[in-house]
């Protein structure tokens, strides 16, 4: 039995793993925890078996970017967002990803996320060698 | 895939050796009560961590150090700080306060640095008391040891101080 998208999303969203993801003073020891960590690996997975679970990640991520009660300060779900960002990226169709990196570069003060889809957004740029 | 920022859109900061400028990033304030939440989150993990500072300006563990508190300096670029700062590796055991730890992740990766604040010697063992900010979190005073594990291992150890060798433990 497999854990659930609700179930993942829970964990992601805690304070403890924000907490965790919060102490990082470089984007590149972020990505790299993001690649190793346990709870991102199983929601890549999951979406990977379950494809139909891309759309309902993407929607979650939109609500997140949604709720900031002070947008004079950073985005309170920066590291949900960034690591739904990132699962997105790596397991669904480009232009889930795609459409996710545009909505974050569209939202104010995000930190990690911004710096991820800035890169989401490069790649697709860049045109592949045949 | 390149994950270094774009040094083009940056402020920087000058190195002491005046050779070097370093990028800082233009990160946005955290929330006090955010701050204090995610202290809370850390105490509950090391018991011995002391709340140092919940300042929500922005800057991290480099910044910290070099830069007065007043930028977020990413820590890719702490060995050339360290370098055109003029700072050495010392042996643990050589250590006093004032000295730098460096911090490393698995990967054998800078990964965190902080301000060694007290060095008692206890026999042929040390208690290092540290200050450093945590990211985008607080600032913490804390054992060497006893910092949250995504921050690594303390590994490397550095000094401006000129004639360290002969300074007394």
């Amino acid at each position: 039995m497999h854990t659930s998208l609700s179930d993942l999303t829970t964990v992601i969203e805690s304070i403890e793993f924000g907490a965790n993801l919060r102490v990082f003073s470089g984007f590149n020891s972020f990505y790299g925890a993001l690649r190793e960590n346990h709870t991102i690996n199983q929601l890549q997975q999951l979406l990977a078996d379950y494809p139909a679970e891309n759309e309902q990640l993407l929607l979650r991520l939109k609500t997140l970017l949604a709720q900031n009660d002070e947008p004079r300060y950073a985005h309170p779900h920066d590291v949900p967002i960034a690591s739904y960002l990132f699962v997105l990226s790596n397991v669904s169709h480009n232009e889930l990803a795609i459409e996710a990196a545009k909505k974050v570069l569209a939202t104010a003060n995000l930190i990690w996320a911004k710096r991820l889809a800035e890169i989401v957004l490069a790649e697709q740029t860049v045109p592949h060698e045949s | 895939m390149v994950l270094l920022s774009d040094p083009s859109r940056k402020k920087t900061i000058r190195t002491r050796s005046g050779t070097r400028e370093i990028p800082c990033e233009d990160v946005p304030a955290s929330t006090i009560e955010k701050l204090q939440i995610d202290a809370q989150v850390f105490q509950s993990q090391i018991p011995d961590l002391i709340l140092r500072s919940v300042d929500p300006y922005p800057y991290n563990c480099v910044g910290m150090i070099f830069a007065s508190r007043r930028a977020w300096i990413e820590i890719d670029y702490i060995y050339e700080l360290l370098r055109a700062d003029n700072y050495k590796l010392v042996p643990r055991e050589r250590v006093i306060a004032g000295d730098l730890v460096l911090y490393k992740n698995q990967r054998d990766e800078p990964s965190h640095i902080g301000l060694i604040i007290a060095v008692d010697q206890l026999g042929a063992s040390q208690n290092i008391k540290v200050i450093s900010k945590w990211g985008l979190d607080a600032e913490f005073i804390h054992f060497i040891d006893k910092v949250n594990s995504n921050l690594g291992k303390p590994t490397e150890f550095y000094t401006d101080r000129e004639h360290h060798a002969h300074i007394p433990i």
